[in-house]
């Protein structure tokens, strides 16, 4: 589905990692995992085609390269803040994408919308404002507006950073019952280990200090059987100096 | 805790010195401890040994000031020790120390040459210049397209920004104009009356406004109310991840964000120009009737033989051009901001000072092109 060869990303002319091979299988929750600083936000942005890599090539089926001058889009972003237009409410930012790139008429549009937001658990919240809502919500309206256009893969980037226990775990399931009822893959930049745990299939692991990935696989796998210090600390909430 | 249980002794032999801590290392004491440890080891000392076993408390602050110190005569290529610390003391050590890898002294603060700034403010200004021109020709561009794709833009934003730019400033234009008029009209009055061409006051008032100041104050207020809100706005959805969110729906931030903010203010501005106008020869009135007593009717005869529609027209094309600079630079400004609310208030900064440059520089193009073609 997704498939990245010895990709180099960076910002400027320094790479922040490099040397990265891995691929997302259809129907995958592939999580991108790492510290702070790693660059597992920085690895998204390249894969969705923000920014071009320095080196090596990322296809995506039915794509190619990502490229997001050629709409419509083929997938979803939720980004880590939500992104949603301030002077628009809910449902004006889940119609916005269904308004430019369908021949809808606006009742349709509004009634798609009404039901991503609805999947979503913010049927009732359709004319609030990004500002009128919790962190939380703005997140899960992100997810909403991400799956628009019925995309079948879907990007969330810290989709549970920043959320109570309750929420996160709501915001687990609704991923969850994304991929099984409605296929999507699903690619997710994280660090929370509750949410890895309980929703990742596949992830790689990043390291600031090789700038490149030192582990892949299943998280509960690497937690239990890896004997990489880096590793184990990661999966076990472990400083160096423990 | 307080200051007088702390001690230090220094004992000093040949090139060698050994000072001894006594009492609580801690933050109430820091800038004696500090001021004494500077003045406890003289300039030719080349090793220094640290005795801690006398200290009976420290917090961070104190270990801190120590581990300062130490970097401070490693520096100076002194050999350090310290000698003594309890566990604890040492934990501290070990937990505020230098990780490997990180230099422990503060780096020397870098200066730059005044002929460096110099070069590096001209390479930023260039480089500014040729950003501000690559985005006037990308938004020409999504402009061209725009009209091919109406779809893709957001034409509601037009209407918005029509109001909010145009309709809103409405009374603050009419008032600053007003008043210009007046000022003008004023200033006129008490050199021409002295010639007895009271009557010209006319001429000077409505000349000025309609040709220039007019369309220059009305730009002002224009870059001061739509162009700092354009960069303020754009740049925050900048900062805040909404102008990526655009593109990974594969939505132009240019035709989607620029093109209804240049297009409404394009459409307001020749509109507030002629209102401008308009009050600007009302405060000439103003004047003309109360200060010099000429009767209305001979005002608006002798400003209708000193205005031609050329003036006018000229004023709101100008106004035009006006608007499309102070949109188009405050959208650059915006969308190349960078680092949270500190970035957005320096594109905001930015996008005021080089639209009120930029107007200065287009006038005085207009005024040169308006002589030269005798309008």
């Amino acid at each position: 589905m997704i498939r990245a060869q010895g990709l180099a990303v960076g910002y400027g002319h320094t790479p922040l990692l490099q040397d990265l091979d891995f691929e997302v299988e259809r129907g995958d929750i592939f999580a991108i995992l790492g510290g702070s600083g790693t660059g597992k936000s920085t690895l998204m942005m390249h894969l969705i085609g923000l920014y071009e890599p320095l080196s090596g090539t990322i296809h995506i089926d039915g794509m190619g390269a990502p490229d997001l001058e050629q709409g419509p889009p083929r997938f979803g972003v939720m980004f880590q803040s939500g992104a949603l237009f301030g002077s628009m409410t809910l449902l004006e930012n889940v119609s916005l994408p269904l308004q430019k790139w369908t021949e809808l008429p606006p009742d349709a549009i509004d009634a798609v919308a009404l039901a991503r937001l609805r999947l979503v658990g913010l049927g009732t919240f359709e004319n609030h404002y990004p500002s009128e809502i919790s962190g939380g919500m703005k997140k899960r309206a992100g997810i909403a507006r991400a799956l628009a256009l019925d995309p079948s893969i879907i990007f969330l980037d810290e989709p549970s950073a920043g959320l109570d226990p309750v929420s996160a775990d709501e915001l687990d399931e609704l991923i969850l019952s994304m991929r099984e009822n409605l296929g999507v893959t699903v690619v997710l930049v994280t660090h929370e280990l509750p949410s890895i745990f309980k929703i990742v299939r596949r992830c790689i692991l990043l390291d600031r200090e090789t700038h490149g990935i030192i582990a892949r696989g299943d998280p509960r796998e690497l937690r239990d059987t890896s004997n990489d210090p880096r590793v184990h600390r990661f999966f076990h909430r472990e400083g160096k100096a423990s | 805790m307080t200051a007088s249980t702390f001690d230090l002794e220094s004992q000093v032999t040949g090139t060698d010195v050994e000072l001894t801590l006594h009492g609580s290392l801690v933050l109430e004491n820091g800038a004696e401890l500090w001021n004494r440890l500077r003045d406890g080891v003289p300039g030719e000392a080349k090793s220094c040994r640290m005795n801690l076993a006398p200290v009976q408390d420290t917090d961070g602050a104190g270990i801190s000031l120590l581990l300062a110190f130490r970097a401070g005569l490693l520096e100076r290529g002194m050999s350090f020790e310290f000698v003594g610390a309890d566990s604890t003391m040492a934990d501290l050590l070990d937990l505020y120390g230098c990780p490997s890898g990180f230099p422990c002294a503060k780096p020397a603060p870098t200066r730059t040459a005044m002929l460096d700034q110099i070069g590096r403010a001209s390479v930023q200004m260039i480089t500014h210049f040729q950003e501000t021109l690559a985005f006037v020709g990308g938004v020409l561009v999504s402009g061209a397209r725009a009209l091919r794709e109406p779809r893709t833009v957001h034409w509601k934003d037009v209407g918005r920004f029509l109001e909010k730019a145009g309709a809103d400033a409405v009374p603050i234009v009419a008032l600053i104009n007003f008043l210009v008029g007046l000022i003008m009209g004023l200033q006129a009055a008490v050199q021409l009356e002295r010639f007895g061409a009271s009557v010209f006051v006319a001429d000077l008032v409505a000349l000025s406004v309609t040709r220039e100041l007019g369309p220059l104050m009305t730009a002002i207020i224009l870059a001061g109310r739509s162009g700092a809100a354009f960069a303020a706005e754009l740049g925050t959805m900048r900062v805040s991840e909404e102008v990526d969110a655009l593109r990974t729906m594969s939505l132009d931030p240019q035709r989607f964000l620029v093109f209804p903010r240049v297009l409404s203010v394009m459409i307001a501005m020749p509109l507030l120009v002629l209102m401008a106008d308009v009050v600007g020869c009302l405060g000439g009135l103003f004047v003309a009737t109360k200060v010099l007593d000429l009767a209305p009717v001979v005002y608006f005869q002798q400003l209708q033989q000193a205005v031609g529609v050329g003036d006018v027209v000229g004023g709101m094309v100008k106004g035009m051009v006006f608007a499309a600079a102070i949109a188009l630079i405050a959208c650059q400004r915006g969308l190349t901001a960078r680092g949270g609310a500190a970035g957005v208030g320096n594109s905001t900064t930015s996008a005021v000072v080089t639209i009120l440059f930029a107007l200065v520089i287009l006038d005085a193009v207009f005024t040169a092109l308006y002589n030269f073609l005798g309008i």
